[in-house]
């Protein structure tokens, strides 16, 4: 108890001094500056009304001296409390700068300035600076461009430059046509490439150790195309298909060793791809998902260009299912996901590494580094608990697990990896902004920022 | 801890007992003893001395969110006043910091902020419907000269000059919701006269589109860029404006303020360039009542960019202070009908966020699947309700540093304030608007009445709410009389008991007293008065103070909080005077 009687007492002192003893003793001494303000105000008697102008009388009123009204009232803040206040003047101190820029931006409209530079009138076009904090690509700034109404045929166009360094950017383009050919379908033509000078490798298989983590360069491009039909307007069909360059080298790992060449992969490859894929959707809300259920089944077909040792199937099924209990509000809802993937070689042929499933990122199996788990096939559940906030903002708890697996017979229920934690998610009315999230699993405790949707 | 037992080292700090630090704290703590002053009783306060023309002060809406609702917060936290008071009240150490330019009376004495109006001057239906309109608006026979853009505030508009050379802001209603934001305008303009604020002229006028005409200096802003207008950008504003019968539209003008605009004024410290500026914006009773007063319009809007500081008076000038922009009040928020969670909590506040967080989404706010502002059932009033409200937890947009320092008796100001409105008073009001629709007039009449009264009950427990003190005297009697305003507004009814007790240098001179009228005789207090005087001949006459405390107990039991009643009892009975109320928060 003694240990704590002696905080005790510090706080009462301070509370006292505070709020008592100073203030009291400011008021004990004279204020040099009332003095003149008081001279001040008899001096412009004349602006007081009559009713103002009242005499005061010692035998009437028992007491004598300036009439009130003629004392400006006024806040008074003795030494000891502005030593109090320190800490808030350095706070404030620190923040003038910013506060300063604010409001020169706000009196210069730049905002508006910058919007009228960056977007054309009826905001249908506009080319923008974008930047990049984090992820495999690090410190990047680029731009991003768009136009919905290209030709005035509602053509769509839209590209995305990030640069980090020329080991390690990104840039996307894309165009759209509704209605192409005069069916109901859209013509989706794209083109990629992606550098990384520093990709995750573990050593592939469900029980691979961490410590075992290397890195490889990656670098591919590449371009494809793409019909998606509405076929109902729940229901919607898709044909793609797409070639792909790609470059596989040292990386540098986070360890000092370097990525193992013995690898057959290792090298320059070319790949085609082409496939379809179907997707039912009953999903209800927005921006935030709060009920449905979403159906999806791909099929992919890949082949080696450049030689004739990768030739393979890829088949994906995923299920997501949001509900909200009924003793819950409506927008306090659950979110499932299951997602089954799995590569079937074809002739004998193989699959090159990096096109094998994968798991361990922050859209699928979060706690772990990315790519962590890989082999032919992978597993993956993820349980969400979604809850408002604010506004736009959602809560969430989640618990996922998921394993790799070459064949469907090994999958077992103690093979799971799991990983669990909370997080936040910021929606604007238009969609989707960034979400920030804690995730724990055996091999980590990690912080994820990312700028896209899970599920 | 380490600091602790570094101090206990010292030999004389350690010779000192616990104890003893304890009886010297609270012996200091009960040596500020109340001494009451015989001064008369404050009832102007002189910040209209001339001063030299002040700069403008330009708004700045990003930084003030921005300020107010992050940074402004850590900085209290980081003031050691701030937060040993509000630790010190927790412990109910003390109480909370009150208002600086209150007089002894517990009222605003009146300034350049503010005139005491309705609640001790009551204003007839005709001046509260009247309000702060000294012309009847601009000339509406002729034409209305466009001579600029309107570039602040959410309401597209600009201003004119009429054939009187008078310049009015004229505002247009949103689209979509004809009369809403002109008719919450008007009508609270109208309450916040009568409340005693300084307000703009508002009027509703109505004029035949061909009356208007671009004048040369007419500008409109495009991209942050300023322009000048042209038919096409006029044609714009008022193409989504109904035309009626009569062919005319409706619109708002307000009456440029006389002097020179100085930009805003804000709700915390004072203007470095007003010499009369003495008292910090957020210690002013007036602002922190102010609270109580917007919580019943739903004036969630209420902050610096809705302020003007004018500087008035020619060369002997001062600035003047007034609320100007009532556009988002009562069921508006100008282009749209409010929205529901506006009154509930901040745009952003962190107190909400974290009840949600930590519930685990198990708490449901009252307001959070309201939908009745997408589709409201009167247009020209958008969403303005009385269920839900919550006179104690109401909060503007973002955080308003004077609404933050608002205490019980702040409140309790405000309050009376309000209540001083009767059914009439607000039906006068409402009529300026000239609603077309009069079930929507009937319906905005009714969510005022019932928002007032939740304001009334809310208050009116939290403090005793007793007010409208006077002494009656005469040859034979001397009467202290006073008001209970829960009984008198209808809030409550009037069969109460009134416990009082009368002391004379903190003795109490006679057996408590229990009357169920307020009106306490202190014909045997001035007699035992005069007897201890006659006995002790060295008492001055500045003692003759006598304090009567009251307290109410209404007919569900409850003891309320004492209001403290200090009389000047001289020789002369007909000298006595109320000097001062103190009403226990």
């Amino acid at each position: 108890m003694k240990y704590y009687f002696g905080p005790l007492i510090l706080i009462f002192i301070w509370c006292f001094l505070t709020i008592n003893l100073l203030p009291q003793a400011a008021q004990a001494f004279p204020d040099s500056l009332t003095a003149p303000v008081q001279a001040q105000a008899a001096v412009k008697v004349s602006r007081l009304t009559s009713a103002h102008l009242q005499v005061t009388d010692s035998a009437i009123y028992g007491w004598s001296g300036m009439h009130p009204n003629f004392i400006p009232y006024r806040s008074r803040r003795s030494f000891g409390a502005h030593l109090l206040a320190l800490p808030s003047y350095a706070w404030r101190a620190i923040w003038y700068p910013l506060g300063k820029t604010v409001v020169w931006m706000e009196h210069s409209h730049f905002h508006e300035q910058a919007i009228a530079f960056f977007f054309n009138e009826d905001f249908s076009a506009g080319i923008f600076p974008i930047f990049n904090v984090g992820g495999s690509l690090g410190l990047g700034a680029g731009l991003m461009g768009f136009h919905n109404n290209l030709f005035h045929k509602g053509h769509q166009v839209s590209f995305r430059v990030l640069f980090g360094s020329l080991d390690d950017n990104y840039s996307t383009l894309e165009y759209k046509m509704r209605n192409f050919a005069g069916i109901p379908a859209t013509l989706k033509l794209s083109g990629i490439f992606i550098s990384d000078s520093e990709e995750n490798f573990f050593p592939t298989g469900n029980n691979s150790r961490e410590s075992g983590k290397s890195s490889y360069d990656f670098e591919t491009g590449g371009g494809g195309a793409g019909l998606n039909f509405n076929l109902l307007p729940r229901l919607k069909w898709q044909l793609n298909a797409g070639l792909r360059h790609i470059d596989i080298s040292y990386g540098e790992g986070y360890s000092g060793t370097f990525f193992p060449d013995s690898l057959p992969e290792f090298g320059t490859r070319k790949l085609w791809q082409a496939g379809s894929g179907a997707t039912l959707d009953f999903r209800n809300g927005w921006p935030r998902t709060l009920s449905g259920a979403l159906l999806q089944m791909d099929y992919r077909y890949t082949e080696e260009l450049s030689g004739n040792r990768f030739q393979f199937h890829t088949l994906d099924a995923e299920v997501q299912i949001f509900f909200s209990p009924f003793f819950l509000a409506k927008n306090r809802r659950f979110s499932l996901r299951g997602w089954l993937q799995k590569n079937y070689t074809i002739n004998g042929k193989e699959i090159p590494f990096y096109e094998l499933s994968l798991l361990g990122d922050a859209d699928n199996l979060r706690g772990y580094p990315q790519n962590r788990f890989r082999a032919e096939g992978a597993l993956l559940f993820n349980l969400e608990y979604r809850y408002p906030v604010w506004d736009h903002w959602d809560a969430v708890i989640f618990f996922d697990e998921g394993q790799v697996f070459n064949h469907f017979s090994v999958i077992k229920p103690d093979r799971f990896h799991w990983a669990a934690g909370g997080g936040l998610r910021f929606m604007t009315a238009n969609g989707f902004i960034m979400r920030t999230e804690v995730a724990a699993s055996p091999d980590h405790v990690q912080f994820l920022l990312e700028f896209a949707p899970n599920f | 801890m380490p600091v602790f037992f570094e101090i206990r080292k010292y030999p004389g700090i350690k010779r000192l007992p616990t104890g003893a630090i304890i009886l010297l704290l609270f012996v200091l703590a009960c040596a500020g003893g109340k001494n009451v002053s015989l001064a008369p009783v404050k009832t102007f306060d002189p910040d209209n001395r001339p001063i030299a023309d002040p700069r403008e002060l330009e708004e700045n809406q990003i930084w003030d969110l921005m300020d107010m609702t992050f940074f402004y917060q850590i900085e209290k936290l980081l003031d050691l006043n701030w937060s040993g008071r509000k630790t010190a009240a927790f412990l109910n150490l003390a109480d909370s910091r009150p208002a600086d330019n209150v007089n002894a009376l517990d009222e605003v004495p009146n300034s350049s902020w503010y005139t005491n109006r309705h609640f001790h001057h009551p204003m007839s239906p005709e001046e509260l419907a009247r309000g702060p309109n000294k012309t009847d608006g601009p000339e509406s026979s002729s034409v209305w000269k466009i001579v600029a853009g309107k570039f602040e505030g959410g309401t597209p508009g600009f201003t004119i000059v009429d054939v009187r050379g008078d310049r009015y802001i004229i505002k247009i209603d949103a689209a979509g919701y004809p009369e809403m934001g002109s008719s919450a305008e008007v009508i609270s303009t109208k309450i916040l006269y009568a409340c005693g604020y300084n307000v703009p002229q508002n009027t509703i006028e109505f004029i035949r589109p061909d009356q208007l005409e671009i004048g040369e200096t007419a500008r409109v802003m495009e991209g942050g860029i300023k322009r000048a207008m042209t038919k096409s950008d006029l044609e714009a504003m008022l193409q989504n404006i109904p035309l009626r019968p009569d062919g005319m539209i409706r619109v708002l003008a307000s009456k440029f303020l006389p002097g020179k605009p100085v930009g805003i004024w804000e709700y915390r410290g004072t203007r470095p360039d007003d010499p009369n500026d003495l008292v910090k914006h957020e210690h002013r009773r007036e602002l922190r009542g102010l609270r109580v007063i917007s919580s019943w319009l739903n004036d969630a809007d209420r902050r610096a960019a809705n302020t003007l500081a004018v500087y008035t008076g020619g060369e002997q000038g001062y600035i003047m202070h007034y609320l100007i922009d009532m556009g988002s009040t009562l069921g508006s928020n100008n282009k749209f009908p409010h929205a529901p969670k506006y009154g509930y909590e901040y745009l952003v506040d962190p107190r909400s966020i974290f009840h949600s967080l930590v519930s685990l989404g198990l708490y449901v706010k009252p307001w959070e699947f309201e939908t009745a502002h997408l589709q409201p059932e009167f247009p020209s009033i958008g969403y303005f309700e009385a269920e839900m409200f919550d006179p104690g937890s109401w909060v503007p947009t973002y955080p308003n540093p004077a609404f933050e320092n608002c205490t019980l008796r702040d409140a309790f100001w405000g309050a009376k304030i309000v209540l001083s409105f009767s059914d009439a008073d607000l039906e006068a009001i409402v009529s300026t608007a000239h609603l077309s629709d009069p079930d929507a007039a009937e319906y905005l009449l009714n969510i005022l009445k019932l928002r007032r009264d939740k304001v009334g009950r809310y208050w009116f427990t939290k403090i005793n709410p007793l007010d409208r003190f006077r002494l009656v005297r005469s040859d034979s009697s001397l009467q202290l009389i006073f008001e209970d305003l829960a009984a008198a507004t209808g809030l409550e009814s009037g069969n109460c008991q009134y416990q009082y007790q009368v002391y004379f240098r903190n003795n109490e001179i006679q057996p408590a007293g229990k009357i169920s009228a307020p009106a306490i005789s202190l014909n045997r207090e001035f007699t035992i008065l005069n007897q201890i005087f006659n006995s002790e001949k060295s008492l001055p006459v500045t003692e003759r103070k006598l304090k009567v405390d009251i307290r109410t107990r209404r007919e569900k039991g409850k003891v309320s909080k004492k209001v403290s009643v200090w009389i000047f009892l001289p020789q002369n009975k007909a000298f006595s005077r109320i000097l001062s109320i103190e009403r226990e928060e």
